[in-house]
């Protein structure tokens, strides 16, 4: 089968462009600004108007509804003139430079685009930002915590949202993380990550075993609801918060993350705090980030390694700290290598799925080491403030 | 919503119901951990869902989209029945109601129940009677009274007492039961009520929703022992259903039963319910009793009502407890007292399918478990169900009971459709009427017959009694009467069928309209010629007026005779709907016409069966309209029998066919017509009896007696199961031994219109916006559906005749397209 074409369809627009293709078309279904579902198109010769009402027939209860049911007055949401996008790249100037095509896209715009160079080696990544006008920002200290660190505290918005060098947002993703600021108590929004594109093997296995989605129904959080496990929320790859959470919490904790030796978790540690102190996370689908999924199988395993010691590593944070916190982290880690690690790796096996073996053991295999790196890292001066 | 004011214990979920054609609000959480949404759709459940809640108030921003996406296909479907349906949902009941509340010693959920009560919708027939079953206090006698509601004392203690007290005191024709610790909706009432609006419903539940979900244990009421039943209106017809599987309706917080009804089965067993040693029972018992009867239980989604559940852990355990004393307490009563055989299988399958399941899971953690300690409650229910049983019987024996069951039942249509008798002034000119009476081997009913027909209050010009072959001197005892208006008889020698009698019968005649009676029937109060009359006055044109033939008692609470006294019910109930009528509709035991137009059409053929569709038929297809006369009611006994009504079936089969062959352009209206639907087990049966008709009479006889068994035995699902094959068997015998083969049987149905589809066919165009609608073509193959005046959907028509009904025309729509294609379809074109 040849690889899908990833398209976004708004069935509210009856002139809606879908490109005619041999390929399979797989969408994401809007209707005007608020997202309904991912289908796959047949590749059809039909014309738009058939396939739209062919879509939109096991979609209308949803339309019907979402048109009737409707929120008596609109909160005050913050402005879009009130965010600042935050990206962190390290020598990755091609992939960086279609992030921030779809940065420059972005409508509403934000008050501003900061990309932070993180321990670069050379000027490349300067001259692709220079090209697109943004505002560029080096951080020599490697580690994407730092460099997270780095692009907020730059900023002058109330509003602050990230999103990665391999990642390209949709045109509408700051005007509906926005809108996921529902409360004054909401602290962190987190919108949905699709697929930007689905071509190599890795990249369907990525999809396969789920990807990176937590669905398209909108969720609130508290502490209460997350406990430790951030992943709840969602990802780095598709992220905002107050500014003042962040100021509050000390931003991101530079022990953890890429570029360090805890390889990740710096974001679902982020989560855990600045829900805290009683704030509010809330899940938005309509604020949707495609994202470029490793393209080549061992970048796919590695992936899955860090995944497991970066959660390893924000466990053994919580456990060190003690406290109640440490006591739900001590928990879930045997929760954790009782039921995935061992019950999903044997279902996996029986049930002959070796995409999802695959992903399970090598995350199994990375969480051996997550305890010790963090360790590792608490144990450098200063918090861990390496050079590269 | 009653106003809460105080904030919730961590963990809790707080309950809310959100009416979703509002706009949205924000909802005040109260703190609480989790919001358990009920949403509605114009008062209709969608469902519930529970969301995490962690901000104070929970914004609409979210609620209003994620409600959206959870509940759309359920919001879709009521928005296309808000389109099909023709009469608006809220239109007042047309009966009267008496709210009962029992209460004893429990003031403060008493006064909320009160607040409730008094915000019922305006304008609803309803009133409402406290029943204190405490100690009388006077302090809640003022509260009551100050509320301008009634207030009346029982001093002897059970709950079904109390209900007995309020059934007795209540003035309405039906009595709603709240418990004092629910709070009602507004539509309430109206809801509940609305259901009786069948006259075979005799009992109706409504949705019990969570008041307050603030306790580990309260969360656990509600998902064990909550009064869910689902978001769907669902409805067991007594015939039809086992009467034990009541409990599966509801509970007695929130239900409404026909008064006259339980009154006349003695009203609930004082044995049963709280203040009792049996703790419980008796709301399921009473629903029971209405099923027993034969008649309908609904189970009515949009009677909304909260209820507090009990908030502490022993609390919990005590109503566990109490469930299954009451479950097994109504078991032993059905068995003990109605000698119900079913009731013994129902007690094996509740020990083990509910009892001992819990307690397995209970034990292993598998499946949805409940606290083992509730599982063991449970069981020790169960254990002690039978000494309290026993011992309420020693109370109740001693004090004695408040109501003793009647003798009969009421029948099941409303007392308003029975015409008040008027005194005959005499002075007034006899309508032009002739009654043709066709009439074989009853002497006596005949008699009786005609001496109610000189009674009336406008008595017909004239009476023709024509004797189908003169068996038991029918003509000597009706020439010995003497009666006021002229009787004529004509005697055939052998017996012709009832159609020629009843040709020979007008050829006597000189009136100008023609009523047919069938010699069984007696008229219901004094109007029955005028009514006839009236109806044919009413109309510019020529009209052939169908009146409705009501059954009379059943002499026994058998699953055959109730089953066909339902029958009969609603098919009168359908006659007096006020929509058109199909052809299919005219039955010749209440039936006049007048003579001009009967002439015209040629009278009846002389057929063995079918005579009555036939004639219908060629009225309606030389452009004269069916109507229905409510008022001129007859009623008609129950006397037929198994071996009789399977007869009556392969002559019906055998004149279906012949219809069919003279009449090809309405073959789909007949039953025949569903050979093209059946599936190849069913198909290759009636290849069987085509191949072999004399085989079909032979596999009739044990089923016969199979059937007999299970009737006498009272096992109604199964027992209407095999009258089904059996109906179904003797049916076909009479096609195939008609036809004589299956080619001669398929050519018939070949020269329909609606054989091939492809060709274009007659269709009835049917607007949503304008009814009722008149004059259908009896040929047509369709209806097209318009909604302003634009196509939308060509539902087939079924045998029977066309879907007459906005109701029934909605329930064919619904049935033929998927409610996302309707929806969308109504969508678009509505745009």
């Amino acid at each position: 089968m040849s690889a899908p074409l990833l398209v976004d369809v708004d069935l509210r627009d009856p002139d809606c462009p879908v490109p005619r293709t041999e390929r399979p078309l797989r969408a994401l279904l809007w209707w005007g600004d608020r997202v309904l579902g991912e289908r796959i198109l047949p590749a059809t010769d039909t014309g738009w108007a058939e396939m739209r009402q062919e879509l939109l027939l096991p979609l209308e209860p949803i339309i019907t509804a979402l048109d009737a049911v409707r929120p008596d007055g609109e909160p005050a949401y913050p402005l879009p003139g009130q965010v600042t996008v935050v990206v962190c790249t390290r020598d990755r100037p091609v992939m960086l430079a279609g992030c921030l095509e779809a940065l420059r896209d972005l409508d509403p715009a934000p008050a501003e685009v900061v990309v932070v160079d993180n321990a670069p080696t050379d000027a490349r990544t300067a001259e692709v930002v220079e090209r697109f006008g943004f505002r560029h920002v080096v951080e020599p200290r490697a580690g994407l915590s730092h460099a997270r660190n780095t692009g907020w505290s730059s900023a002058g918005t109330p509003v602050v949202a990230f999103t990665d060098d391999d990642a390209r947002p949709h045109p509408r993703w700051v005007g509906a993380l926005c809108r996921g600021f529902v409360t004054e108590a909401v602290t962190c929004v987190t919108g949905l990550v699709a697929a930007a594109e689905l071509v190599t093997p890795a990249q369907q296995v990525f999809e396969g075993n789920g990807g990176m989605g937590k669905g398209f129904q909108p969720q609130l959080f508290s502490a209460g609801d997350v406990g430790v496990q951030g992943f709840r929320l969602g990802a780095g790859a598709n992220m905002a918060f107050t500014r003042a959470v962040l100021e509050e919490i000390g931003g991101f904790d530079v022990r953890l993350g890429a570029g360090r030796r805890t390889r990740g978790g710096d974001d679902l540690d982020v989560f855990v705090r600045a829900l805290a102190g009683g704030g509010v996370g809330a899940y938005q689908p309509d604020a949707v980030v495609r994202h470029v999924h490793r393209r080549d199988l061992p970048g796919l395993l590695r992936q899955y390694r860090d995944n497991g010691t970066g959660y390893a590593a924000v466990l053994q944070k919580y456990r060190s700290e003690g406290g109640p916190r440490g006591a739900v982290a001590e928990r879930e880690l045997s929760r954790w290598h009782r039921q995935r690690h061992v019950r999903s790796l044997l279902g996996a096996v029986r049930r002959r799925e070796p995409a999802r073996f695959l992903e399970i053991a090598a995350e199994a295999l990375g969480s051996r080491s997550g305890a010790a790196a963090f360790e590792a890292e608490a144990a450098l001066p200063s918090g861990g403030d390496r050079d590269r | 919503m009653p106003a809460r004011v105080a904030t919730a214990p961590p963990g809790a979920w707080h309950p809310v119901v959100v009416e979703l054609a509002d706009p949205v609000t924000d909802i005040p959480t109260r703190g609480a951990a989790a919001l358990h949404v009920t949403a509605l759709w114009r008062g209709h459940p969608l469902g519930t869902v529970v969301l995490a809640a962690p901000v104070d108030p929970f914004p609409a921003a979210v609620l209003a989209p994620t409600l959206a996406r959870r509940f759309g296909g359920p919001l879709a479907d009521h928005r296309a029945d808000e389109l099909l349906t023709p009469q608006p949902i809220a239109a007042s009941p047309s009966l009267s109601g008496t709210v009962v509340v029992c209460t004893r010693d429990r003031s403060a959920s008493l006064l909320r129940c009160l607040d409730s009560l008094s915000a019922l919708a305006p304008g609803d027939p309803v009133d409402v009677l406290v029943v204190d079953n405490g100690d009388g206090d006077p302090a809640t006698r003022r509260v009551v009274e100050e509320r301008g509601f009634r207030w009346v004392h029982e001093p002897l203690p059970g709950l079904a007492r109390a209900r007995n007290r309020g059934l007795l005191e209540a003035r309405g024709d039906v009595v709603l039961f709240a418990d004092d610790d629910v709070y009602v909706f507004p539509t309430w009432a109206r809801s509940l009520l609305r259901c009786f609006d069948d006259p075979l419903v005799g009992a109706a539940t409504g949705l019990v929703l969570p008041a307050v979900l603030d306790t580990v244990e309260q969360r656990t009421f509600e998902e064990h022992f909550g009064f869910g039943r689902g978001r769907h209106r669902r409805v067991m017809d007594g015939a039809l259903h086992a009467p034990t599987g009541a409990g599966s309706l509801g509970a007695g917080a929130s239900m409404a039963f026909r008064r006259d009804l339980m009154l006349a089965v003695g009203g609930f067993p004082e044995v049963l319910d709280s203040g009792m040693p049996t703790r419980g029972g008796g709301d399921t018992y009473g629903l029971y009793r209405v099923l027993r009867a034969g008649h309908r239980a609904v189970f009515e989604p949009r009677a909304l009502s909260l209820h507090w559940h009990r908030e502490g852990a022993d609390e919990l355990i005590r109503t566990v407890t109490s469930y299954s004393i009451g479950t097994y307490s109504f078991l032993f009563q059905a068995l003990l007292h109605d000698h119900d055989p079913l009731a013994l299988r129902e007690l094996a399958s509740w020990s083990v399918r509910w009892v001992a399941r819990r307690l397995l899971r209970a034990a292993t953690g598998r499946g949805n478990a409940p606290p083992t300690r509730l599982a063991w409650a449970d069981l020790v229910g169960a254990l002690q169900a039978p000494a309290a049983f026993f011992a309420a019987e020693r109370i109740v024996r001693r004090r004695g009971a408040l109501l003793s069951p009647a003798g009969g039942l009421p029948p099941p249509w409303p007392a308003a459709e029975r015409p008040s008798v008027q005194v005959s002034s005499g002075s007034e000119r006899r309508p032009p009427v002739s009654v043709v009476i066709p009439t074989r081997n009853r002497r006596d009913r005949v008699v009786e017959l005609l001496r109610a027909l000189d009674h009336q209050a406008t008595p017909p010009a004239e009476v023709v009694v024509a004797v189908d072959g003169d068996v038991d001197g029918t003509a000597a005892a009706i020439r010995r009467l003497e009666l006021g208006c002229p009787v004529r008889l004509v005697v055939h020698q052998e017996n012709r069928g009832a159609a020629a009698a009843r040709n020979s019968g007008v050829g006597m005649a000189t009136g100008e309209v023609i009523l047919f009676l069938d010699d069984d029937v007696s008229p219901i109060g004094a109007d029955l010629v005028s009514g006839h009359m009236a109806a044919h006055r009413s109309q510019g044109s020529p009209v052939a007026v169908v009146g409705p033939c009501l059954p009379g008692d059943v002499p026994a609470e058998r699953p055959f005779l109730l089953g066909v006294r339902n029958w009969w019910v609603d098919h009168v109930g359908r006659l007096s709907a006020g929509g058109p009528l199909a052809f299919t509709d005219l039955g010749t035991g209440n039936f006049s016409i007048g003579r001009e137009t009967f002439d015209a059409v040629g009278g009846f053929r002389e057929l063995p069966r079918r005579e009555d569709w036939e004639l219908g038929y060629r009225l309606q297809r030389s452009g004269i309209e069916l109507v229905g006369a409510p008022a001129a009611a007859v009623e008609h006994p129950i006397d037929v029998d198994l071996r009789g009504l399977l007869r009556d079936r392969i002559e019906e089969g055998a004149g279906d066919f012949r219809f069919a062959q003279d009449h090809p352009e309405v073959a789909h209206h007949l039953p025949l017509w569903r050979w093209l639907d059946m599936d190849v087990r069913q198909q290759g049966m009636v290849t069987g009896l085509f191949l072999a008709p004399h085989l079909g009479e032979r596999v009739l006889g044990p089923l016969r007696v199979r059937l007999g068994g299970l009737d006498r035995l009272g096992a109604r699902t199964r027992f209407h199961q095999r009258l089904g094959q059996a109906f179904s068997v003797a049916y076909w015998t009479g096609v195939a031994r008609a036809a004589g083969t299956e080619a001669r049987f398929i050519e018939a149905l070949s020269r329909s219109p609606a054989w091939v589809r492809s060709r274009p066919a007659p269709s009835v165009p049917f607007t949503l916006d304008d009814r009722p609608w008149r004059a259908p073509d009896p040929a047509a193959v369709d209806v097209e559906l318009l909604v302003r005046g634009r196509p939308v959907a060509t539902v087939p028509s079924n045998w029977g005749g066309f879907p007459w009904s906005g109701a029934e025309l909605g329930r064919r729509v619904r049935a033929a397209l998927p409610p996302e294609r309707l929806s969308a379809a109504l969508a678009e074109r509505c745009a």
